[in-house]
């Protein structure tokens, strides 16, 4: 036979130009294809069988073991954590075989001490903390890798009521008194860099001072601070609590830029490599949801043991659509964003940053740290498995501040000559 | 008979007088706008309260009772109190005994017990890498100096009498540990154990506030972090109810052990 | 005869306080002795020193042929606060005391029989459940001497055990102990304030000077024939002459100082 069906189904399958040995020559393709009784029973059961197990694989068990199903994961109560909490409501765990607690902390430093001591299994981490614990800045060198990168955008500098319409840029905020949430989080560095890049000194002309993000909120009530750069939701909820606005938002400093990431220790991906397929496999699915039903998901998300915060600030958030507390109005759907792919430039300039403010002294290649951190392709891999579009390279330019920047910029941008 | 019974109800009725008026500025300071908008109204409170106590026990895993909260958080300071009395008593004795040691501890004791429990969270934390073992360290090592210290007080106070009846009729060593000094420093025991769980509880919602996922202290801070001061003041009445209830319990266990009481 | 309790050359004092100067006594076997003087004159600390519970610092005390050192139940005190543990029953006061003293040589049944015979005695076996708190002071002080008597003693020693009880307590149980003293034969050296306690009870009488450095100043025989009956006592010819003399020595010829120094003295000497 020389058609193509023909030679892939021999035997089974007869077309019109057949003309194998079990065609009858005969017009009716029907006939020709009938198979006996015994065949078609085999052939139904086999194929319903085959039915049954696509399915239940698909809703259950995994193709592989995963050797350790029961988990403990550490979150932040902040907009960027909504992945992981979908993941759980929604049962995106469950489908790859997981069963996962979610375990909520009050500050970065509590839930970067359960995750070295071995507490949580997988910690939501502010992006520059794997990186940090990879290089050991605060004790021992803990190997740290990426699952996914839980949130792209997301924060934005929330500046006091009575500085509406007072400030128009970076050089305004001189003399301010500014919170960041920790010393190694995007905000402190895009704060610094968004000061810098109007030659307002970060260290001299401003104060930074690491807060939790709800005594932010406070503090700005009562005056304690000017402004802050923060995650959502404690942004929209100043301007909830009309006690500020939005002055800035962190996407329109750098679109696209790393929040918050989803990470567990090299051991445990070395230890444990079905587990950690199947967290990327249900984060990865859950981000996706999040980023298709952003309304739908408000309630679940605001309850109290998740964000715990008012359902229309939560709205507010993701989806865009929101009042800057100075008269605006807004639709910005990006405002946060959930994309989960780890792009490797991103720790380079993690890594620039950290450098050039004195809070790493790193002489390596940046390079091969973002290749041992961020684990592109097993994002990749997840993404095509579940038949999403994913990048085929592991760097990209970015557009930080009207400025271009490229890993070959690495050592210009640590030194601060941009 | 009539005195004590008239006492009482002024007791009674000044409490509750007294407690009204509080109530009543403090709502009328609210609705007439004079406090932060942060700041909760009685009413506000009271709504909030209620529907807690409704879902006291809830065990829904997106919003969970007070109950519960309530529940690990008496666990925790159980086992840290209990700490606090095995370490607290023997080596109260011990100091309280020996001169020697006890002026060579004296300036040991009298740092520790100043330091407050939020400093040592961390020490904790990086004692023993585990959150709920930390909050149970810091109640322990916080509510463990009371009792040191009083019972090694109530040593020198036992009456040279005790000692000088025993060493006649030749009650010594154990027996006499056993059967006249112990009894002799109980009431005392008791009594710096009421006011060692007393810090016990106070100690739990700090360390709580760090380190919980569940306990009164993470349901405070949780509440917070929603700026929801009726919650965190509600959550303090809890706190304060059952505190009042393991003191009164307190009291009664003093008593019994009142030796000069007439039966 | 050789004393049964011989106290030579008792010295103590208390840092630059010198409160006995060298003490000289011999008490006799089944003797019932007294020891009075102006408060101060060290009479406590003296018994205190033979019960064990102070040391002497120059001057040993020999108890049937041996030294003392150390507090025990060969010499029984009966304290003037009675010293009732308030935590023990009355019952559990005077066995555990009978427990310690004599520990395995009786099993439980027989020193169970001991406290209850002994708290008989007393009068007290209707109360042996009760505490310290419910009961009245000569009630407590009864318990204190049953206690004393229960470990069987060598010596009882009595530290104004009436002192803190009204009159007629103390009549009531001064003639108790004499009852029990009598059909018990035990050696008893007793503090008292009371003169007529002394004279009552007494087989001699022992006067000791005024602090500091307080010594034995008189003994004085009381030969008034026992037993002796309070009512009797009070017509007796020698019973009036006793108290005047110990009154006069007590109120005149102490106050001069006099330092009457006694080595050994005489058993009949006045």
């Amino acid at each position: 036979m020389n058609t193509r069906a023909g030679k892939t189904f021999r035997g089974l399958i007869h077309v019109k130009s057949c003309s194998c040995r079990d065609c009858n020559a005969s017009n009716n393709i029907l006939e020709a294809n009938s198979l006996s009784r015994r065949e078609f029973t085999l052939a139904f059961a086999g194929a319903v069988l085959t039915m049954l197990y696509d399915v239940k694989s698909a809703i259950a068990s995994p193709p592989q073991e995963v050797e350790k199903p029961e988990l403990t994961i550490g979150f932040i109560p902040i907009t960027c954590a909504t992945p992981l909490f979908t993941a759980s409501i929604n049962k995106f765990f469950d489908k790859y075989g997981l069963k996962v607690k979610l375990r909520k902390f009050s500050g970065w430093a509590e839930i970067r001490d359960a995750f070295i001591s071995g507490e949580i299994d997988g910690a939501h981490l502010l992006a520059p903390l794997p990186i940090a614990l990879s290089l050991g800045v605060s004790g021992n060198p803990i190997p740290t890798r990426l699952v996914a990168m839980q949130n792209i955008n997301g924060q934005a500098i929330t500046l006091s009521s009575k500085y509406r319409g007072k400030v128009k840029g970076p050089q305004d905020l001189k003399g301010m008194v500014l919170a960041v949430p920790f010393d190694f989080s995007m905000h402190n560095f895009l704060l610094r860099h968004y000061l810098a890049s109007a030659g307002v000194d970060p260290n001299k002309d401003v104060q930074i001072r690491v807060m939790r993000p709800p005594d932010m909120v406070a503090a700005l009530a009562a005056g304690n601070i000017d402004g802050y750069l923060a995650p959502d939701p404690f942004n929209q909820r100043a301007v909830h609590e009309g006690v500020g606005f939005i002055h800035i938002l962190s996407k329109e400093l750098w679109n696209g830029h790393p929040c918050c990431s989803f990470a567990v220790k090299e051991d445990f991906s070395k230890k444990f490599p079905n587990t950690y397929r199947a967290l990327q496999l249900s984060f990865v699915e859950a981000a996706q949801y999040v980023r298709k039903n952003r309304q739908a998901i408000v309630k679940d998300v605001s309850a109290r043991e998740y964000l715990n915060q008012p359902e229309q600030v939560v709205s507010a958030v993701l989806t865009g659509n929101f009042d800057d507390g100075r008269g605006g109005k807004h639709s910005i759907p990006d405002r946060i964003d959930f994309d989960p792919y780890p792009w490797k430039s991103f720790a380079v300039w993690i890594l620039s940053q950290m450098s050039r403010w004195n809070y790493v002294k790193f002489l390596g290649d940046p390079k091969k740290l973002a290749d041992a951190i961020y684990d592109t392709e097993g994002v990749r891999k997840a993404m095509a498995q579940l038949g999403l579009k994913a990048p085929s390279s592991d760097y990209k330019t970015e557009r930080i501040m009207g400025k271009t920047f490229d890993v070959k910029d690495f050592e210009r941008w640590k030194q601060g000559r941009i | 008979m009539k005195e004590t019974f008239s006492k009482s109800i002024s007791v009674i009725f000044i409490s509750i007088t007294a407690t009204s008026l509080i109530f009543g500025v403090w709502e009328l300071l609210a609705l007439s706008g004079q406090l932060l908008k942060i700041f909760p109204a009685p009413s506000q409170i009271y709504d909030f309260a209620t529907s807690e106590i409704k879902n006291f026990f809830s065990g829904n895993e997106g919003s969970l009772g007070i109950g519960i909260h309530l529940y690990h958080s008496i666990k925790r300071v159980f086992v840290g109190f209990l700490i606090a009395c095995i370490v607290g008593i023997p080596i109260g004795i011990l100091l309280g005994f020996s001169g020697v040691f006890g002026k060579a501890f004296y300036p040991h004791v009298h740092i520790l017990r100043q330091v407050s429990p939020l400093a040592w969270l961390p020490i904790g934390l990086a004692l023993t890498r585990n959150s709920e073992y930390a909050a149970i360290f810091v109640i322990a090592i916080c509510s463990v100096w009371p009792i040191l210290l009083t019972v090694a007080s109530s040593i020198s106070f036992v009456p040279k009498a005790y000692y000088e009846v025993s060493a006649v009729f030749g009650i010594k060593g154990f027996k006499f540990m056993r059967r006249v000094l112990l009894p002799s420093i109980l009431p005392q025991i008791i009594a710096s154990m009421r006011i060692g769980f007393g810090i016990s509880w106070m100690v739990i919602v700090a360390a709580e506030m760090l380190v919980g996922n569940r306990g009164i202290g993470y349901f405070i801070w949780n509440e917070w972090n929603n700026l929801n001061l009726s919650g965190v003041i509600f959550a303090i009445m809890v706190i304060g109810t059952f505190g009042i209830l393991v003191d009164f319990l307190f009291v009664q266990i003093e008593q019994n052990f009142n030796y000069n009481r007439r039966r | 005869m050789k004393a049964f309790l011989s106290i030579d050359g008792v010295h103590k004092s208390y840092g630059k306080n010198q409160v006995l100067g060298g003490v000289y006594l011999n008490v006799n076997y089944g003797e019932f002795v007294s020891l009075i003087g102006h408060s101060g004159c060290g009479k406590s600390t003296l018994l205190r020193i033979v019960a064990g519970i102070e040391k002497a610092d120059k001057g040993n005390i020999l108890l049937d042929g041996s030294e003392i050192t150390e507090p025990g139940p060969d010499r029984a005190v009966v304290f003037q606060d009675y010293g009732l543990f308030p935590w023990f029953t009355v019952y559990e006061n005077v066995y555990h005391a009978v427990d310690s003293a004599f520990g395995k040589s009786l099993d439980k049944t027989q020193k169970k029989d001991l406290v209850i015979n002994y708290l008989s005695l007393v009068g007290l076996e209707h109360h042996i459940n009760k505490y310290p708190s419910q009961i009245s002071g000569g009630m407590k002080q009864r318990v204190a001497i049953a206690r004393a008597l229960a470990v069987n003693p060598k010596m009882l020693l009595l530290d104004e055990p009436f002192g803190a009880l009204d009159a007629l307590t103390r009549n009531t149980l001064q003639d108790e102990l004499l009852k029990i003293w009598e059909n018990h034969k035990k050696t008893v050296l007793m503090v008292t304030h009371d003169i007529d306690e002394a004279i009552y009870l007494s087989d001699r009488i022992v006067i000791m000077s005024n602090g500091p450095s307080a010594k034995i100043f008189e003994i004085v025989n009381i030969s008034i024939k026992r037993p002796r009956n309070r009512k009797d006592l009070l017509n007796h010819s020698e019973y009036r002459e006793l108290k005047g003399h110990l009154l006069y020595t007590l109120q005149e010829r102490l106050k001069k100082q006099e330092a009457h120094m006694t080595e050994k003295v005489n058993i009949t000497g006045m």
